[in-house]
């Protein structure tokens, strides 16, 4: 999983972590749990976790990206 | 490290910071009418009485918001952050202080009296070469060195305790203060040069002719900066204040060190990202502060983050649940949360606009008009603003032995809802009319009937009602404000001051290691400008004589 | 000082955001000619009426050049002149602009021509005018009482 190399690599890292934040997590919780597990490692787990801190900054991220691509657009539409 | 008690702020202490916020609300008071005459004016439908000009409220409200409240405010806070958290200021530290308050008092009044006489209608940026009366530009240097007082007490004040405290990082609210004063420090030197070497013997006839290109370059050195002078402390309230408001901790100490310490290092060589439209500055100098300028993003990329996780931590140390269940949780009814909260959030599309003003060429799409004054109105206006409030909320009755009432508590929210309200009316239209080609800084104008001029009416519309719902917010403002000055009930509030979650991660000492970090803030000044400024000088025109065209 | 895993990658993100933007831009005036305007030639602001071109504002076809036409105004508070142009459309037309007085701005709206006039300066934009229609221009940059009435007009006209 360590690819590093190059920037393409690395977008690619993050829209897999992205997915695997927003998607596999919602459906974990729907899903019976050991009860055990529930009380050990899945709480302590989820009572540490910035999931939603990491999809809050990335929805700021696109609004910034969308809003310099909107302008970018008019600067190259406009004489 | 570990003295939490419920320690107040020294009555003396106290006494000099609300003398600060004495003069920031009456401030803000004037100036937010003078923002409300402009946005009525400015649809089309309200004619100003007894002979008053536009561009003389305009000036009004530039000065006395964009820097007469800003500084006072900033200063008053520091002065009572570092009293709380570093120590009680000792005579000598106060002393220094409270001349600084008088000098930016007085230097206020000057100001202001020559704008009333229509003396010094050339805006808050006085750009040569209109001229004003020389007592205007005394009025602006005594509030400029008085600031330098305050920040003096502040820089001595932090001194002495790492003195007394040998090899330990400073309180980080002391630190903070500290690069937001050296940033301040820094960053004046331009618009005093301008103003001591340049306008005012100019204004009072000693030299002819001004370089207007120069002035202009040293006064956007300062101008950038500036906006940063103003938007540390919110982000001290938001780092340090708000963790504990809520009950939680702060996300990281150093982090929120180290991000002070990247806005002190490249706030200050972007001015050209304000001048990139401007002739004799050549292009690649610009690109230059522009690639600076996106540096200067990334501390701010990571307070969002810090923030969002420190909410996140403490709702789910509540138990909350899902992705977003730790929204659920913050305490909304506080408004020492919500108000500066709702700052935060507008500082998405705040900073959103300000990435495209300065995007090089792209800045010719919105540069100068209105596009750029809705960008401020949500940085500077409601971002740090809204910030400023919620300070005042637990602050001005902490020192003045007062309680935030349940019913005031409230009205500070409704207060901050109105604020909201009016924001996305007034920025919004500000916005949008200023893709369309709206000039700012302009009287109502059908532009010779003009289709396009036209188009903006509505829009100019929807600004003098977002300006009105604005006005409203003020008079609460104001009204909470005095309250809790003179009138709430007596009590012990609170001065909320966050603990890290990483305590045992110690802070590396090289945070404060000033010698290095100004040392690298001097050179990239110098790399920044030193070369464009020697072109500048080198080839520059005959200078301009004064004009006073109001 | 330790940065957790999220923030690593929020902040691997943004920096190359920040990146391609940079990158974006950077192409664009460096190998595109999308310059913002930046003219150094200099001028005595005292002398704007007899210094060529500013001596005969208005439009004029040229030879040679790497543009067809030169659109040329002089700014003073409070007008432009000239206060009305023609321009055919399609022409690829070199904007040159310079103040008499105080700083004016020179914005044609809903166009990228947005300029500041210093005394002492000439400013310089080059664009080609693909679209038809009347272009209002304003000065953006306070410069008295007249700020708001200071505007002039681009007709761009089918050729
Ligand atoms: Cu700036
Ligand atoms: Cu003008």
């Amino acid at each position: 999983m360590k690819r590093y190399g190059s920037l393409s690599a690395i977008l690619y890292d993050e829209i897999v972590i992205i997915h695997f934040v927003i998607f596999t997590k919602g459906e974990l919780r729907e899903m019976p749990q050991p009860v055990i597990r529930k009380n050990t490692k899945a709480k302590t787990d989820d009572s540490s976790s910035l999931k939603g801190t990491l999809v809050s900054v990335f929805m700021v991220g696109l609004f910034l990206i969308a809003t310099w691509v909107g302008v970018f657009y008019l600067f190259m539409d406009r004489f | 490290m570990k003295s939490n008690v419920m320690k107040m702020v020294d009555r003396r202490d106290g006494k000099l910071a609300m003398a600060h916020f004495y003069v920031a609300f009456i401030a803000l008071a004037i100036g937010g009418l003078a923002g409300l005459l402009q946005t009525l004016v400015r649809s089309g439908k309200f004619v100003l009485p007894a002979g008053i000009g536009y561009y003389q409220i305009l000036t009004v409200h530039g000065v006395v918001l964009g820097l007469v409240l800003t500084t006072f405010f900033i200063m008053g806070f520091q002065l009572a952050a570092v009293s709380k958290t570093a120590g009680t200021l000792t005579k000598r530290q106060r002393t220094i202080a409270w001349i600084g308050f008088w000098l930016m008092t007085i230097g206020t009044l000057m100001a202001a009296t020559m704008i009333l006489l229509n003396k010094a209608s050339v805006l808050y940026t006085f750009y040569a070469p209109l001229q004003a009366h020389a007592l205007y530009y005394i009025g602006l240097t005594l509030v400029i060195v008085g600031s330098w007082f305050d920040g003096a007490a502040i820089v001595i004040a932090y001194i002495a305790w790492r003195k007394a405290n040998p090899g330990q990082p400073s309180p980080l609210l002391t630190f903070m203060s500290l690069v937001n004063t050296l940033l301040w420090i820094v960053a004046t030197i331009g618009v005093a040069a301008t103003v001591l070497l340049q306008l005012l013997p100019w204004s009072l006839g000693l030299v002819d002719r001004v370089d207007v290109l120069v002035s202009r370059t040293l006064f956007w050195y300062f101008g950038h900066p500036l906006v940063y002078f103003w938007l540390l402390p919110a982000y001290m309230a938001w780092y340090v204040v708000i963790p504990k408001v809520i009950g939680g901790k702060i996300f990281s100490d150093s982090l929120a060190r180290m991000s002070f310490i990247l806005f002190l290092l490249f706030s200050i060589p972007v001015g050209f990202h304000h001048q990139l439209t401007e002739p004799g500055i050549d292009p690649a100098w610009k690109f230059l502060q522009v690639i600076l300028t996106f540096l200067v993003v990334i501390p701010s990329l990571m307070t969002a983050f810090s923030l969002f996780a420190t909410f996140e931590s403490y709702g789910r140390s509540k138990g909350a649940k899902g992705l977003f269940g730790w929204l659920k949780v913050l305490p909304w009814n506080d408004a020492r949360f919500t108000v500066p909260f709702i700052g935060m959030l507008s500082f998405i599309p705040a900073g959103a606009g300000g990435m495209v003003n300065a995007s090089h060429q792209l800045n010719q799409v919105i540069h100068n008009t209105i596009w750029v004054t809705g960008h401020f109105h949500l940085t500077l206006a409601t971002a740090v603003i809204l910030t400023f409030f919620g300070i005042t909320y637990w602050l001005v009755p902490h020192l003045t032995g007062r309680t935030l009432t349940k019913a005031m508590n409230k009205l500070a929210i409704i207060q901050a809802v109105f604020w909201a309200t009016g924001m996305t009316f007034m920025s919004g239209a500000m916005h949008a009319a200023g893709l369309l080609g709206a000039p700012r800084r302009s009287s109502f104008s059908e532009y010779g009937g003009a289709a396009q001029a036209a188009e903006w009416i509505p829009y100019q519309v929807a600004q003098a009602i977002g300006g009105s719902i604005l006005f409203i917010g003020i008079i609460l403002m104001v009204y909470i404000f005095i309250n809790l000055a003179f009138f709430a009930p007596k009590g012990e509030e609170e001065f909320p001051v966050g603990e890290a979650a990483d305590e045992a991660e110690k802070t590396p000492m090289v945070f404060e290691n000033w010698k290095l970090w100004l040392g690298i803030t001097v050179i990239l000044i110098l790399f920044a400008y030193t070369i464009p400024f020697i072109d500048m000088i080198e080839n520059a025109p005959i200078g301009s004589k004064g004009y006073k065209l109001w | 000082m330790h940065i957790h895993k999220y923030e690593k990658i929020w902040l691997i993100f943004g920096l190359t955001t920040l990146l391609v933007f940079l990158s974006v831009l950077g192409v664009s005036a460096f190998y595109l000619g999308n310059q913002p305007p930046s003219c150094l030639a200099t001028i005595n602001p005292e002398k704007v009426d007899t210094t060529k071109p500013f001596n005969k504002p208005g439009l004029k076809k040229v030879e040679g050049k790497d543009w067809d036409y030169e659109l040329v105004f002089v700014a003073s508070a409070f007008n432009y002149n000239p206060g009305e142009i023609e321009v055919p459309k399609g022409a690829k037309v070199k904007v040159i602009a310079t103040t008499k007085d105080v700083i004016h701005g020179f914005e044609v709206a809903g166009t990228n021509i947005n300029m500041m006039l210093e005394p002492g300066f000439i400013s310089e934009f080059e664009t080609t005018f693909d679209k038809a229609g009347e272009f209002l221009i304003v000065c953006n940059e306070y410069c008295g009482a007249g700020h708001h009435m200071m505007t002039s007009k681009i007709k761009v006209v089918e050729a």
